[in-house]
């Protein structure tokens, strides 16, 4: 005779909607019983609004070199670049981690362009409108998340 | 209505999600050759390059720890996954494999997830334990000869059918919620701009599809993708249809794939399970697939074991690509045949396409071979 699955589709369907409370209530953990949402990106008048990043090193204030995320982060794969680069900024607001993040990137710079006196590297979170209709970028804004200066 | 007749509509229909040993047995076989040779058995050994000052873990089996694991233990982690996916293949202790492939990938996916994002293959992950104690070690396995069997009872594929509902709605929710049915809205299409601009992905039609301008066009995809994902909790509680909608799920990933060029890999053995496998056993191909499996002498498991190490192996020596996660010849090839498109999102069309066309096209011929059988049969009748 087949058991009925009754109690398990109760005791289930609870325990799954306790977890998703959990999720929405304090943090994603790991196992979480979800998939990925895509939410709507933010759109207004016909235009997408995206975000990205950029790298920057500054000499004499300009930006003279431009890095990419494969030259900061090569092994980690790219869809998952942009979680890391957040990690990275996070890091380097807290004071036990700055210098950390600072030897890290140093290194990355100094490999690749060599280092001067007054470098700086700058970590920049681009606004970026992309037209609907045409798929076009139509605008850009930066905003300065990350300033250090990678000689002490 | 009577307790018994509402019981009747709605949860005992839930019985038919019921596979016998044999489908089951078959499906174990099928979960592992993908998860060796498709998708790939998980390496983790590329952990150990990142610098532990981006060790951050969420609440997870990482969490205790400040750092990566060193590298020895990550290809130990590794090894152990290959391994157990083969004894999963033939059989072999199949509860106990399974069990320990959703552990090891539990403790290796927590540390993957520690550098800030957590990728949802959640349900890849849990099948095999969800699946231990089906009975889909009972026939065409070593167990099986050794006289090593369980009950079967446990409801495996029923709570596989809830699971997969239940994180299909999370993410139609989530589409509902923040406004993919605002008729000013182009999600689909934000997102695709997303992929190109900032993802630096592409779908084979990327380009092609961000000149299409027409609102028709993308409220309808926007409407198509919330309906694939939002059918389920209604289809859950009708079994055959349920088996339809995971068929426009492949679709829906091939689109994808296409489109957006997101090779969502880990679910496809997931739906494999809810594949009509009356129909699929009765094709000669998958036939001599298991008559081949069913007949592996014992004597071949260490030898499938270094095939599968070789695999592990030369994706960590020979291929200098970081992303290769889980390497397998497959994706080798794919990498060395130098076209311009991703490995995985190669794969992912060829296994979404092939699986989508090969279905209809079996479920196409059982249907006209019954239509014409039953006319014969009825024609001899008459006579």
């Amino acid at each position: 005779m087949k058991k009925s699955k009754t109690p398990y589709f109760i005791t289930l369907l609870l325990l799954l909607l306790l977890q998703l409370l959990y999720v929405k209530l304090v943090q994603e953990p790991y196992p979480a019983i979800l998939a990925p949402g895509f939410g709507v990106l933010k759109q207004e008048d016909r235009m997408v609004v995206l975000w990205d990043y950029k790298i920057c090193i500054r000499r004499m204030g300009q930006c003279e070199e431009e890095m990419s995320l494969d030259e900061i982060l090569p092994t980690i794969p790219r869809h998952v670049r942009v979680a890391v680069i957040q990690t990275l900024v996070d890091r380097s607001h807290d004071a036990s981690h700055k210098e950390e993040v600072r030897a890290f990137l140093k290194q990355k710079v100094e490999r690749r362009y060599g280092l001067h006196d007054n470098d700086f590297i700058t970590l920049l979170k681009v606004k970026l409108l992309s037209n609907l209709s045409t798929g076009r970028i139509e605008s850009q804004d930066e905003k300065e998340l990350l300033s250090l200066k990678l000689r002490q | 209505m009577t307790k018994k007749g509402f019981g009747y509509l709605f949860l005992d229909r839930l019985n038919s999600y019921d596979m016998s040993s044999e489908w089951l047995s078959t499906y174990r076989i099928g979960f592992a050759l993908y998860g060796l040779f498709i998708f790939g058995a998980h390496n983790y050994s590329w952990l150990a390059d990142i610098p532990d000052l981006l060790f951050s873990p969420p609440l997870s089996l990482a969490a205790p720890f400040d750092e990566f694991p060193p590298y020895p233990l990550l290809v130990l982690l590794s090894l152990a996954i290959v391994s157990c996916f083969v004894l999963l293949l033939l059989g072999f202790h199949t509860i106990w494999a399974s069990l320990a492939i959703t552990v090891l990938l539990l403790i290796g996916n927590s540390f993957k997830y520690s550098i800030g994002k957590i990728d949802h293959d959640i349900l890849y992950v849990l099948c095999p334990a969800i699946m231990a104690f089906s009975g889909w070690g009972n026939r065409y396995s070593i167990d099986h000869k050794n006289g090593r069997s369980v009950s079967g009872t446990f409801p495996s594929v029923f709570i596989m059918a809830l699971l997969l509902t239940f994180v299909m709605m999370t993410s139609a929710a989530t589409k509902i919620w923040t406004g993919w049915f605002d008729p000013d809205i182009w999600a689909v299409k934000g997102h695709l701009l997303r992929s190109i601009n900032v993802l630096e992905r592409e779908g084979l039609f990327a380009s092609q599809l961000v000149s299409i301008d027409s609102s028709f066009f993308w409220k309808s995809a926007d409407y198509l993708v919330v309906a694939i994902e939002g059918f389920l909790p209604i289809t859950f509680v009708f079994p055959r249809l349920f088996r339809w909608n995971i068929v426009g799920l492949l679709l829906f990933h091939l689109l994808v794939a296409l489109s957006l060029g997101i090779p969502f890999l880990a679910y496809f053995a997931v739906y494999v399970l809810y594949f009509d496998w009356k129909v699929i056993r009765q094709n000669a191909f998958s036939r001599k697939i298991v008559h081949w499996v069913r007949r592996l002498p014992h004597v071949w498991l260490p030898w499938i074991m270094i095939i599968c190490y070789v695999q592990w192996f030369s994706g960590e020596f020979w291929l200098e690509q970081p992303g290769i996660m889980r390497p397998t010849y497959l994706r080798l090839l794919i990498a060395q045949l130098n076209i311009n498109i991703d490995a995985e999102i190669v794969l992912a069309i060829f296994v979404y396409g092939a699986t989508f066309f090969g279905l209809l096209s079996i479920y196409f011929v059982q249907v006209l071979k019954t239509k014409f059988y039953t006319k014969d049969d009825s024609s001899n009748v008459h006579q």
